[in-house]
């Protein structure tokens, strides 16, 4: 469609100027306001994200640190011990309550955000990034190359993903374990297991989107122009085709993030994936369960935050790709 | 039964405005008569012929007038009772056949639940009847393709489909829109024949819709010329085509190109762009692209005024157009040009040949993978400062041709020369030097660009790359306003996105990256079919202008044997992936000429009714370059076949002295009396 | 026809085996002597031995691989690590009879459930239905079982007890018995497999409603039902065929979680305890299950794809 148009006047002005600079920004931002569902759940990811950061420094009490019931302690000479304070409602000194071990709910929540939001994040990005790179060169290349890779990726993809996460982390997080490098042991052997896991699983699902889409763009008029002048395969794939997969790449790395944030969750709920004593949400929910009767705040508030951070992650994917379908037409 | 609209008008809902797409339309049909429904894209003649069925889509609605069906008005009709007029009393044959048809039904199906919804026939019934039918559209074997899925017939037979079944309820009227814009010319030709034949045999009166001033002219009895949304104009159709009264009908059919036509000669153009319908005014629609528009026209609508008794025009100054006042033929004005130098070929194509291997991996493995042999044995040379057409329908292998000269599907034998120097047949073997001396222009600007990239990262990438005098950036940009200007476009263009751009203006912007570093010949492959009438005639001049200026060649690749004719000063024709005929313009024209070509000059609808158009039909469809025929490949549909000879084989290439070459098992003189003779008798 | 079975079924041959290849290279990442995680620190060097000769883990890797191909293509998947070294077949096929149970009365409550809401919300796009429908399929697709199955539980199981908050299998159970105990975990795959199935389904008859043979349709006159039903369903719910089959393959793996939910005896819960005993043999022959059932699923889809489209079929 041709731009409207408009008076030399109007053309000058600085409103106009900068719509025809950011052209497609512009379009965009327009857009993302008028669908108001997408942009409320866009702004509670970003506000979930800021916690999984600062999640530490604004927590009230540490992760495991148990609460001291004031209404049960003994003094005993100088010093003064309190029974811990288990299973405590929600208070004003614990808004969320407390949970069987006397530890703060809502404290544990801000700590846990860095596992149940930021290492689906980073897995995410990493993946997206080795995805798009995987897909872009065997889609443009096309042959042999890809049709032995695409073939693997099939296969790869005919396990069912949970079954994959099993019997890796079930191998990987031992090995890592057993390894000397203080790196590891900092960051932590489950960490690294579960972010190579997600990568494993998710660079070949990313690969296999951005392939169809490098397809769709390879044998457009402007790539086989690029390539009449005389361009470089890496010019062609950065300059000419990546700009058109950004939008298929943006939607399927918003439900990458929401599948990554489920399966983090779903692996602490088995057990297997963050070990007691961190925090991670769906590790919290596993814990809780014994004592739901006793503190059902323990178990709900954990439930609610997965529940509230994955309908907001895919609300915001299909937002995204509703913008992008509109802007096709 | 006549069908009338009376001050019709639809408005579209565009974000939260009502925006006006059809402006009080008046058109009145009549049974046995074809009526003519011409525009332009935009122009909104899709939208009034389906609302003339009162067919909206969701976001329209009629705004005000009336529909006449008889004596029954259609505007406060129910769905309920539309349901009743819609495919029994009004049918509709719509442009692509394929995607018109239910992907996952039998013709039968498709065909009969129609007769048996209206006529109420029985199963049996319904089924002979569209047997009758399907007879009476000329198809012979219609047990076969009733049990046919509609992908496994061709389009044409596709298109035969719906038109059998449209006129199956023997409806009042029948709307056909741009039912043979999807075809090729050979086939239109015989669809036309059809619709022609059967619509006189019928009590029904026929809205025709099209963009094609040839295919109006030889088929429509009156005419309607619709701009944005309004009736211009509205005559007989010898009446319009030979004194037409508003400038836009004027401009429209002077820039349709003529083969006859003084090859320097410029064509007329209607400049500007097509009006936004969100900013309806005061004014005449066509007030901004009109040469005659005076003050008044910008300032106050005219109506539609009666020239006389069957001629309306919507125009403050039809009688001085009419009386020859108002000059609307600007001086043409033609660069004097060398003439085409023949001894200095430009390009040399030998013995060129492309094969395709269909199929993945699994099939070339079990050699089930097919062969398609899409260009054979083509030899064709570009003389400096010329113009070279190819001219063929769909799969004739030209646009693969075009494809292996710039090596983007590197031929599998021959050789190219690119002045007089032999150069690789694949693309990484080529210099810089080589990529910029042939350039290529593709037919669609919209693939052209890449709509992340603004016009001056478009042109100065090229330059950068490619041009021989590689300037610093500051160069850079001063040399892609240069080359903006050069092809009549505004140097802060430079700063634009495709998205912003038209059609017209982002062909131009994708011609002048073409010439950003200086070549020596550009492939223009369908350089204008994606573009309107009047701006087609802009960019065949710009082509014009910048060859006499740069003393570039061209090799024009198109289905469009006019325009091919009229561009071009040498031409060759291709089938199946064979050259059978090339020459100069004049000898390809004219007789004598290989048997397809011939059947291609008749196929072509000349825009004047006052010609008729020839007779030569071919029958059957394209053979398929997977099963290419044997011997000569177009014996399967030639009218002059001889016998067995044709398929047995390979006919001799025939030249002529003056080096027109046919490739037929007739020699040039049989041919040329065979020819002369038939004219004679068509006389 | 007969070559495109024959060429899935070759495909299907080789993903099999590239599966079992990669999951036993898996396995072999395990550091150290497997033996030793199994029995402890403390186990003497000689029942080490013992255990390596019994499993053959002291053979080189491919031999060890070969072997264990050849025996499970033979029907012999070894015997358990875990304690009472039983043999894995018998309660890997007890098991996923378990598991079958649960996915087909899934299929059952899910496929029409979302098939009719798809199509609502596609002949009704833009109204308030639609985009109900919408928000609360994307919301439920990518919740975590656990999270809506606590929640499930929680007010059918504790609150109302109509259903059994763990499901137990006992031989002979009544009707009712089992719609208690399937019930829940039956619900919540549902849940998924809805808010997935409905989205896709919806997608694809908005595309079909848009295509030029729906007008076609309409205006030869046909009632708007039967334009739906004859023409657009038709073509609409091709694709959704290939969704189920995907979905079978969720369904495998999302029981992992539910099974684990409800303790529910199926091959997700063995996994996981498999994957926490280390117990190799039964990891293996449980993902070979699974990836065998998910690969025949899809391979139907294939085959019931191609026979309805004639588009395929008579190319």
């Amino acid at each position: 469609m041709a731009a409207p148009a408009a008076s030399p006047e109007a053309r000058r002005s600085p409103l106009a100027v900068l719509q025809r600079r950011w052209w497609g920004f512009w379009r965009f931002w327009r857009r993302l306001v008028r669908q108001p569902l997408a942009f409320a759940a866009t702004l509670i990811v970003l506000f979930f994200m800021m916690i999984s950061i600062v999640g530490h420094w604004i927590a009230p009490y540490p992760y495991d640190a148990v609460q001291p019931d004031p209404d049960r302690c003994v003094a005993r000479g100088e010093a003064v011990r309190c029974a811990a304070l288990s299973n405590a409602p929600p208070s004003l000194a614990h808004p969320f309550g407390t949970d069987r071990n006397g530890r703060d709910v809502l404290s544990r929540l801000l700590y846990g955000a860095r596992y149940t939001i930021g290492l689906p994040l980073v897995a995410t990005l990493l993946s997206v990034a080795l995805g798009t790179g995987l897909g872009l060169l065997i889609g443009y290349t096309g042959g042999a190359v890809d049709e032995v890779i695409s073939r693997f990726i099939d296969i790869l993809l005919s396990i069912p993903a949970i079954i994959l996460a099993l019997v890796s982390l079930s191998t990987v997080v031992p090995t890592l374990a057993a390894s000397q490098n203080p790196l590891v042991q900092s960051i932590g052997p489950i960490n690294i297991a579960l972010v190579l896991v997600i990568v494993l699983l998710y660079t070949p699902i990313v690969a296999r989107v951005i392939r169809a889409a490098t397809l769709g763009l390879r044998d457009r008029g402007y790539v086989e122009l690029a390539k009449l002048r005389g361009e470089s395969t890496l010019y062609i794939l950065l300059r000419e085709i990546f700009p058109g997969v950004v939008p298929a790449l943006a939607v399927e790395g918003a439900l990458r993030f929401s599948y990554a944030i489920f399966l983090v969750a779903s692996l602490g709920f088995l057990g297997l994936g963050a070990q007691p004593p961190i925090p991670e949400w769906g590790r919290m929910v596993l814990d809780a369960r014994p004592t739901l009767t006793a503190a059902p705040w323990a178990l709900w508030f954990p439930v609610g935050a997965i529940a509230l951070l994955v309908i907001s992650v895919n609300l915001m994917a299909d937002g995204l790709q509703r913008l992008y379908q509109e802007n096709e037409r | 039964m006549v069908v009338e609209a009376r001050h019709l008008s639809i408005d579209y809902r565009i974000g939260r405005e009502w925006v006006s797409a059809i402006l009080d339309v008046t058109l009145k049909l009549e049974p046995r008569r074809i009526h003519g429904l011409v525009g332009e894209s935009g122009s909104g003649k899709t939208t009034l012929a389906l609302a003339l069925m009162r067919y909206l889509p969701p976001n329209a609605r009629i705004s005000g007038g009336s529909i006449w069906l008889g004596d029954q008005e259609l505007t406060h009709l129910s769905e309920a009772d539309m349901q009743r007029v819609w495919g029994r009393r009004i049918a509709l044959v719509p442009q692509n056949p394929l995607e018109a048809l239910n992907p996952t039904m039998t013709i039968a199906a498709q065909m009969t639940e129609l007769t048996r919804l209206h006529l109420g026939l029985s199963a049996e019934q319904a089924r002979q009847q569209a047997l009758d039918d399907l007879k009476r559209v000329n198809i012979a074997d219609g047990e076969q393709v009733l049990r046919r899925y509609p992908h496994q017939l061709s389009g044409g037979m596709q298109q035969r489909v719906m038109i059998a079944a449209a006129l199956s309820t023997q409806p009042d009227l029948l709307i056909l829109d741009e039912p043979t814009t999807a075809l090729d010319v050979t086939t239109q030709a015989v669809i036309l024949d059809l619709i022609r034949e059967r619509v006189r045999s019928e009590n029904t009166a026929v809205l025709f819709v099209s963009h094609n001033l040839g295919v109006i002219a030889q088929l429509c009895d009156t005419v309607t010329v619709l701009y944005g949304g309004e009736v211009m104009e509205t005559a007989p159709v010898e009446r319009l085509f030979a004194r037409p009264v508003h400038p836009y009908t004027v401009g429209l059919l002077q820039s349709i190109p003529k083969p006859d036509a003084e090859s320097e000669a410029r064509l007329m153009t209607i400049e500007g762009v097509a009006p936004s319908l969100a900013h309806r005014t005061s004014a005449c629609v066509f007030a901004d692209r009109c040469r005659a528009a005076v003050e008044r026209c910008h300032a106050e609508k005219p109506p539609l005024e009666a020239v006389d008794d069957v001629h309306q025009a919507r125009c403050w100054r039809w009688p001085e157009v009419q009386s020859g006042q108002v000059a609307l033929t600007p001086p043409i004005a033609t660069a004097p040009a060398d003439p085409p130098q023949r001894d200095t070929p430009v390009l040399q194509v030998r013995q060129l040949q492309k094969h395709f291997v269909e199929g993945g991996l699994f099939d070339r493995l079990t050699g089930r993978a097919s062969r398609v042999r899409a260009v054979e044995d083509v030899s064709l040379h570009v003389n400096q400062r010329s113009t070279v057409g190819v001219v063929g329908e769909s799969g004739s292998g030209k646009t693969t041709l075009a494809r292996a000269i710039v090596a983007l599907d590197p031929a599998d034998q021959g050789e190219i020369a690119l002045l007089g120097q032999p150069i690789s047949l694949t693309l990484r073997q080529r210099s810089a030097e080589t990529l910029g001396r042939l350039r290529l222009v593709f037919q669609n600007p919209n693939e052209a660009l890449n709509p992340h990239h603004t016009v001056g990262q478009a042109i100065g990438r090229t330059l950068q790359l490619l041009d021989k005098r590689r300037g610093r950036q500051t160069d850079i940009r001063k040399r892609v306003a240069e080359m903006l200007q050069a092809v009549g476009l505004a140097p802060e263009y430079a700063d634009r996105y495709p998205s912003q751009l038209s059609g017209g203006e982002k062909q131009r912007v994708a011609i002048a990256r073409a010439f950003a570093a200086d070549p020596d010949l550009i492939i223009a492959d369908e350089p204008t079919s994606a573009l309107d009438v009047s701006v087609q005639a802009v960019i065949v001049n710009l082509l014009k202008d910048l060859r006499n200026q740069t003393g570039v060649s061209y090799l024009v690749i198109s289905h469009d044997l006019e325009l091919v004719v009229y561009m071009a000063d040498w031409i060759a024709v291709m089938y199946l992936g064979e050259i059978v005929e090339q020459g100069t313009a004049a000898d390809v024209y004219g007789i004598p000429s290989h048997p397809y070509t011939e059947a291609l000059i008749s196929a072509v609808p000349v825009p004047d009714p006052t010609v008729k158009g020839g007779v030569i039909r071919l029958h059957g469809d394209v053979p398929s370059p997977r099963s290419k025929p044997s011997g000569c490949p177009f014996h399967t549909r030639c009218p002059r076949f001889i016998g067995s000879i044709c398929v047995e084989q390979v006919p001799p290439v025939r030249v002529s002295a003056n080096g027109h070459q046919i490739r037929c098992h007739y020699t040039l003189d049989e041919l040329a009396a065979l020819q002369t003779a038939d004219r004679k008798d068509a006389l | 026809m007969i070559a495109f079975i024959v060429r899935r079924l070759l495909l299907l041959i080789v993903t099999l085996l590239v599966t079992s290849a990669l999951i036993f290279s898996l396995t072999q990442l395990l550091p150290g002597d497997v033996a030793r995680l199994i029995l402890g620190r403390e186990a003497t060097p000689e029942r080490v031995a013992a255990f390596n000769r019994q499993y053959g883990l002291d053979l080189p890797p491919l031999e060890q691989y070969t072997r264990w191909l050849g025996n499970f293509i033979r029907g012999d998947w070894g015997r358990s690590f875990a304690a009472g070294n039983a043999a894995v077949r018998p309660i890997v096929l007890e098991r996923l009879n378990n598991s079958l149970l649960l996915a087909g009365v899934t299929l059952a409550i899910s496929v029409p459930v979302a098939i009719f809401l798809g199509v609502i919300a596609a002949l009704r796009a833009g109204t308030w239905l639609d985009g109900l429908i919408s928000v609360a399929t994307l919301s439920v697709v990518g919740l975590p079982e656990f999270v809506t199955g606590l929640v499930l539980i929680n007010v059918f199981a504790l609150g109302l007890g109509w259903f059994e908050a763990t499901a137990l299998i006992r031989p002979g159970y009544t009707l009712g018995q089992w719609v208690r105990v399937l019930g829940l975990p039956a619900l919540t795959a549902s849940f998924v497999l809805i808010g997935y199935i409905t989205r896709l389904t919806r997608a694809g008859t908005l595309e079909e409603l848009n295509k030029p043979y729906v007008r076609t349709a309409i205006l030869k006159g046909l009632p708007r039902r039967i334009v739906i039903v004859r023409h657009v369903l038709r073509n609409a719910l091709l694709p959704t065929i290939t969704v189920i089959a995907i979905s079978i393959g969720w369904l495998i793996g999302g029981m992992v979680v539910i099974e684990s939910i409800y303790n529910y005896p199926g091959v997700g819960g063995e996994l996981v305890r498999a994957v926490e005993q280390k117990n190799l043999p039964m990891l293996q022959a449980i993902t070979m299950i699974v990836v065998l059932a998910f690969a025949l699923a899809n391979l139907t889809a294939d085959v019931l794809y191609t026979l309805l489209n004639p588009r395929i079929r008579f190319r």
